[in-house]
């Protein structure tokens, strides 16, 4: 009883209807939508103005919300991890796994939060997704998310850069409509954690109302949540807080139940920035090099073409002459 | 005390409606009266200046000393079949969990060991998470509540805090790097770039209370890793700033954007007031990082007495029917604000943009929006009302 109530409050609101579009609704359609112009702009590390901003991701709704959960995606296909805000490091990748559109590509989520460009990042990616949409898909991670965000970092920049929250918001709902899993050839499916006890086809994955806040718990919380793990037979409840911690059995049985090869994902740090798990039925990427400016990792990206799989792997870019910023004093030393 | 009043401390957030009741509990109060005391013990003090360690305080030190021998003895295991942490952390774990209790025995007074069922899982749980291999502030918080368990028990007396934080917690500190170093353990739920550091917060605020009245030393002067290197020594402030830049590569304007943030204060004593806040805000009302926390009788989730009724707009607590409504006028503290389930989003609204160490107003941001985008042409973002 008091789960339900608790579950009824803290569910946030995905937004309260229209009260966002009303507050913004000056600056839809006082922009024209100019995708190479906002690319160029994104590819140098800058964001855009708040119009074109908010443009973009109205634009990218009402897009996005017109996919399925689970998006098919033909081979040949560049796999890509976390990323977290690095946004020189992805810059990288690109020159690693080849440009849009020339290269096709698949990120599994977590763009925001951690890193210095969060902002950045994303503003770039939604920009390819917008004038490529056939050659990049985005899914949906965990950190795409308003609870993670707030904490982690997305919520603090796009406060600090745009001077309010706002679009975060807008980026928020567009987190909402991201797909959660993309089908390779019909044999390899990506999503950003792993899998839930609640999902046991990839038809049942798609009949999730995914357009919400990423819930604390059941499968769409799941997805984006569990982690692998050789010491586990089938579920154990994860120590993250959320999803679960799943064993090669499950894995196996999912991947027969639904014809499947490999289940790829990442979420969690790998130091070489790919591994295998249960006999190469599973496989975790990270795109993330020198995690936290700390780790040392190496990043990796995975490409898959018919039976060819193969594995690219890049690092941290030199600092180079970046901007050093003005100093913000936070509220607290004030 | 009798024996029977101490208990296996046990996990008590289960959930956010949980954060207030702890938000106004007494472990919370005395928690941070202690950090409190320690931290004005520290202030103006080097890490390095003469004190006087009791026979108890050596001991315990040569204890922490034993684990650091541990660390050296165990052998790293072959990394092709891991992912990240290496999982010989998980052998140096087994046997903290082993000899916990016999480490602590022999270190503290016989007339204590009645305790020792309450003390010893805030000690394991001091080093980082076995299964993650990773470590972070609610570890570190796990080892001052273990020191502050120890005041209360008399174990230590207002007269060793000095000595607390510059010889048992500066120690506790080589330990958990040397464990971070080794097992290249994960840092464990970090906000990244908008933390001050991934693993440690407790000495950013000791050791800023350390420089409060420095001649020659302002914030800014961290930024120099000269003047770091050569006063390292002296601040444990300055000393994690060190290893920040022996373990971190990249603009330190980038990966320590906090710290690189908090240069612009002008004195330590801003800055040491000012890490008071952030940890309350940044730690203890986090709920990822607060729902591992432990209870038990001693760092006890009782209501505090001396703790005003919580305001109507906050989070509404269970209600307590003993507890009479309080009317003294307490200074109002805002509703508990944490990770998971924001109920009111923290607004940085009022920040303030430090240049050449002057204050400018926020309007600036603008100012600074246009600078970035010279080529914007549509009316500058709006500001908050």
């Amino acid at each position: 009883m008091i789960d339900r109530v608790a579950e009824n409050i803290l569910r946030v609101s995905v937004c309260n209807e229209g009260e966002l579009e009303k507050s913004t609704s000056h600056l839809i359609g006082s922009r024209k939508i100019e995708p190479e112009q906002w690319i160029t702009w994104a590819s140098e590390c800058k964001y855009l103005p708040e119009s074109d901003a908010v443009a973009l991701c109205a634009t990218l709704i009402d897009r996005l919300s017109m996919e399925a959960n689970v998006v098919p995606v033909s081979s040949p296909v560049t796999i890509c991890g976390d990323i977290h805000g690095q946004f020189y490091d992805l810059l990288e990748l690109f020159k690693t796994g080849g440009t849009v559109p020339n290269t096709k590509y698949v990120f599994m989520g977590d763009y925001v939060d951690r890193g210095h460009y969060s902002l950045e990042t994303v503003t770039l990616l939604f920009c390819l997704l917008l004038k490529y949409p056939n050659h990049i898909t985005l899914l949906r991670g965990n950190h795409e998310s308003r609870r993670i965000s707030n904490v982690y970092g997305f919520y603090d920049e796009c406060q600090n850069k745009y001077g309010h929250g706002n679009v975060h918001k807008w980026f928020c709902k567009v987190f909402d409509v991201l797909p959660i899993g993309a089908l390779i050839d019909d044999s390899v499916l990506c999503v950003h954690g792993g899998l839930s006890p609640d999902i046991r086809t990839i038809d049942s994955l798609m009949l999730l109302d995914r357009a919400q806040e990423v819930p604390n718990k059941g499968p769409l919380c799941d997805i984006m949540w569990s982690d692998p793990d050789d010491e586990v037979e089938d579920w154990v409840i994860s120590q993250r807080g959320a999803g679960f911690v799943f064993g090669a059995r499950v894995t196996e049985e999912f991947l027969m139940n639904n014809n499947l090869s490999l289940l790829c994902r990442s979420h969690q740090l790998v130091d070489e920035g790919f591994k295998y798990m249960f006999g190469e039925k599973l496989a975790t990427v990270w795109s993330a090099p020198n995690y936290c400016y700390r780790c040392g990792n190496a990043a990796a990206v995975f490409e898959i073409d018919g039976n060819k799989r193969s594995t690219k792997y890049f690092n941290a870019v030199p600092d180079g002459n970046r901007e050093k910023p003005d100093r913000v004093v936070a509220p607290y030393f004030l | 005390m009798a024996s029977e009043s101490y208990k296996v401390p046990e996990k008590m957030i289960k959930n956010v409606f949980d954060l207030n009741p702890w938000y106004f509990s007494k472990a919370y109060e005395e928690y941070l009266a202690f950090l409190h005391r320690l931290n004005d013990s520290v202030v103006g003090v080097h890490t390095t200046a003469d004190m006087r360690c009791s026979d108890l305080v050596i001991d315990f030190i040569n204890m922490l000393d034993t684990l650091e021998k541990w660390i050296d003895e165990i052998p790293l295991e072959d990394t092709s079949e891991q992912r990240f942490g290496n999982k010989a952390y998980r052998r140096f774990y087994e046997r903290l969990c082993k000899e916990a209790t016999e480490l602590l025995s022999r270190v503290l007074p016989p007339n204590t060991h009645d305790a020792l069922i309450e003390l010893v899982p805030y000690f394991t749980e001091a080093f980082g998470n076995a299964t993650r291999i990773d470590y972070g502030s609610g570890h570190e918080a796990n080892f001052l509540i273990l020191l502050f368990c120890l005041q209360k028990t008399h174990v230590f007396t207002d007269n060793d805090n000095q000595v607390l934080v510059l010889r048992i917690f500066h120690k506790y500190l080589r330990v958990c790097r040397h464990l971070q170093m080794k097992f290249k353990m994960e840092p464990a739920g970090s906000r990244g770039v908008h933390a001050i550091d991934d693993f440690q917060f407790a000495p950013f605020i000791f050791g800023s209370a350390q420089l409060i009245g420095s001649k020659n030393l302002v914030p800014d002067s961290y930024l120099k890793e000269t003047v770091v290197e050569a006063n390292a020594h002296l601040s444990l402030f300055l000393d994690c700033v060190k290893f920040i830049n022996q373990t971190k590569t990249g603009p330190f304007h980038e990966h320590s954007n906090q710290l690189w943030n908090i240069s612009a204060v002008p004195h330590w004593k801003k800055v040491n007031s000012g890490m008071f806040k952030m940890y309350e805000g940044e730690v203890l009302k986090k709920f990822p990082v607060v729902q591992h926390m432990m209870f038990g009788s001693l760092f006890s989730f009782d209501r505090s007495e001396t703790m005003k009724e919580s305001t109507e707009d906050s989070i509404p607590a269970p209600h307590d029917p003993s507890m009479p409504p309080i009317a003294c006028q307490m200074p109002q503290r805002a509703p508990a604000q944490h990770g998971m389930f924001a109920f009111q989003i923290p607004s940085v609204a009022n920040t303030s943009t430090v240049r050449s160490s002057s204050v400018v107003e926020s309007g600036d941001l603008r100012n600074l929006h246009k600078e970035k985008h010279p080529e914007e042409h549509c009316p500058p973002p709006m500001a908050e009302p």
